[in-house]
């Protein structure tokens, strides 16, 4: 498993992770959780609900306490500190606005608790409110607002104390798919031009792509790959990480170190040493249908089914051993369900050799 | 039309109630017939203008007020932390635990616990047993036939009413709202201050209503553990019909009351909704 790689040559990193554990009774919410994140970059938690990313981003926040490891903040060590004396600010889930106060006193809650001059404060909620372009709404109350202005007034709220870490726990899953993508592109704009050390829990990994400078992805209280969005995906490091960014084909076998022995299945050319309970990962978009006495197939078996997902069809292949799933153009000319057909490589670097 | 048909239950349990009040108002008009316990016209504002002459009622309606205001205070101040307890304790079982020993007041009549009162704060009761043979104090505690006893049991018997309305309103303040707070920057004691109070003032509002309303009508506490020396407005109206034999007086003494409290409990309303409006800009801007 890979417990974070050091990125850039930054000495101090914005945030580092280490050893961190947390037990709830007997089962393990977060288990030694590692990971330097560089200042100013956008880390994104990625795994399903049940993961820890949450617990993970609680910790980082001060909510949780945790049982072991340490939190740093540009070096300084924050683990046993209150939440309200850590350098961190959270955009909670659902927002947590204050009910009972307007946007403007919502956003100047976190200055007020500073003791900052009345002018001063004035100023900073008129700036952080016009950053998000909110400004026409400063006296309304929370409940007079939309989903998506609702989380600018969060969003706000959080910079204009001015954190050193900002933490984002699912932010956009309560906005519909439109105002959704606006505003993940809108978040991403705001951190990078105040170029705030931010970390954002998500299960959607189109997300995490979208906005990330680096995902870590969890799993059963586990951080499985701490990579770059795009190592995520052409190089997942774990079953579970090749499964949940959708590469569908897993298959068993070992390495002969040309070839890739699939059993049941078939030969395929990728370069694997001979470790025994090794796996193949491929995605159904890294394969295509040739004929069965084609030289370069790989494997030969019947077409199960086809389905319509858009542009592409999606192809199953029943082999001896198992199933293969094929996505191809439908302009191709999709096979008819009992054909037999061969099944080739699109190209050999995008399959994944996955360890035992 | 549909909708005047489904207030109709709601609007005829409403109409009995206010017909029994509005009959207080009507009684009061008449005159009771010597030696007899009915009451005959030809109907006049005498009463009515004897009341307002204030003559016997008045020391009794300013001592009545302000000791129920001190109950529902102590019993805010007893009840709010237990409420809160109750509302956030991480475990289940005191909750529960609190919860029912809360409800289990309720069992009890008000006798029998008037009575266990008498037992407790008595001359030789319990609690002054204990004391003397402590060595703390050397002649008894005047507790009973006070307002002191008689407060020690209603705020006893109105407790469990305020706090099962005040602990819905403070488990309806979100965590995430307090941990907001925390998160930018506020200590745990002016979170509270700031959020988990004024979000749950509405509430507390309730059951200040509530447990002002059950003091100011208060009849057997009074009765029985004060011995005659402390003397509230129901015990005043009690005297009216029992010991004067004057229920048209009573009536009126009744209806008076009735407006007073209903004064009160809209003053404490509007004073609630003041305090929320001033949390409202959090003292900036407007």
């Amino acid at each position: 498993m890979n417990h974070g790689i050091e990125p850039g040559g930054d000495a101090v990193a914005g945030l580092e992770v280490s050893g961190l554990t947390k037990h709830y009774g007997a089962h393990a919410a977060i288990q030694d959780i590692g990971f330097r994140l560089e200042r100013g970059a956008l880390l994104t938690l990625l795994g399903p609900s049940g993961c820890g990313k949450t617990t993970l981003l609680r910790s980082i926040g001060g909510f949780v306490a945790t049982d072991s490891g340490t939190i740093r903040v540009e070096g300084q060590e924050i683990s046993a500190l209150p939440p309200e004396r850590r350098p961190t600010a959270t955009v909670f889930q659902g927002y947590a606005l204050f009910p009972h106060m307007s946007v403007a006193a919502n956003v100047a809650y976190g200055l007020k608790i500073q003791g900052m001059l009345k002018s001063e404060i004035a100023e900073r909620v008129r700036d952080a409110l016009a950053a998000v372009q909110l400004s026409a709404m400063a006296e309304r109350m929370p409940s007079q607002l939309s989903g998506g202005q609702q989380q600018r007034v969060a969003l706000a709220r959080c910079l204009v104390v001015r954190p050193r870490i900002l933490l984002l726990d699912e932010p956009f899953s309560a906005l519909d798919r439109n105002l959704r993508e606006e505003m993940q592109v809108e978040l991403r704009k705001l951190q990078q031009r105040m170029g705030i050390t931010t970390v954002v829990v998500t299960h959607d990994q189109q997300e995490a792509y979208i906005l990330s400078d680096w995902v870590a992805v969890m799993n059963a209280g586990r951080l499985h790959q701490f990579d770059r969005p795009a190592g995520v995906y052409d190089r997942p490091a774990t079953r579970f990480v090749a499964g949940f960014t959708g590469m569908t084909n897993i298959l068993a076998g070992h390495g002969d170190g040309t070839h890739f022995i699939a059993e049941g299945i078939g030969r395929f050319p990728v370069a694997a040493p001979a470790l025994p309970g090794s796996a193949l990962g491929l995605r159904p978009g890294a394969l295509r249908l040739v004929d069965p006495a084609d030289p370069a197939a790989c494997a030969v078996g019947e077409v199960a089914f086809v389905a319509m997902t858009g542009a592409e069809a999606l192809c199953e292949i029943t082999c001896p051993g198992g199933a293969l799933q094929v996505a191809m153009p439908r302009r191709d000319g999709p096979p008819a369900p009992g054909a037999l057909v061969g099944v080739a490589m699109v190209n050999p670097d995008e399959a994944v050799v996955l360890a035992a | 039309m549909k909708r005047n048909l489904t207030a109709l239950p709601a609007m005829l349990a409403l109409a009995v109630l206010a017909g029994a009040y509005g009959s207080f108002f009507a009684t009061g008009l008449l005159r009771q017939v010597p030696g007899t316990a009915s009451v005959a016209g030809p109907a006049s504002a005498e009463n009515y203008l004897k009341f307002f002459s204030g003559a016997g009622q008045l020391p009794v309606f300013a001592d009545t007020f302000i000791f129920s205001i001190i109950v529902t205070l102590a019993t805010v101040i007893i009840g709010y932390p237990l409420a809160y307890f109750i509302a956030r304790t991480e475990s289940r079982f005191l909750r529960v635990a609190f919860l029912a020993v809360l409800v289990a007041t309720f069992l009890s009549g008000s006798v029998t616990r008037a009575y266990g009162w008498m037992v407790i704060l008595g001359n030789r009761g319990l609690l002054n047993s204990m004391l003397m043979n402590m060595g703390l104090i050397e002649a008894p505690l005047r507790i009973l036939y006070r307002q002191l006893g008689v407060g020690i049991a209603l705020v006893h018997f109105i407790l469990p009413f305020f706090v099962l309305t005040v602990v819905g309103g403070i488990r309806n303040v979100p965590r995430a709202l307090e941990e907001a707070s925390r998160d930018l920057g506020c200590g745990p004691v002016r979170t509270f201050a700031k959020v988990t109070l004024p979000l749950s003032l509405p509430a507390i509002a309730e059951g200040m209503a509530l447990s002002l309303a059950l003091a100011l009508s208060a009849f057997l506490f009074p009765l029985m553990l004060g011995g005659g020396r402390v003397r509230l407005v129901a015990n005043y109206i009690y005297d009216q019909i029992f010991v004067a034999f004057d229920i048209p007086f009573a009536a009126v003494v009744s209806a008076g009351f009735l407006v007073c409290s209903c004064g009160a409990l809209m003053l404490m309303m509007a004073l609630q909704k003041a305090l929320l409006r001033r949390f409202a800009t959090g003292g900036i801007g407007a």
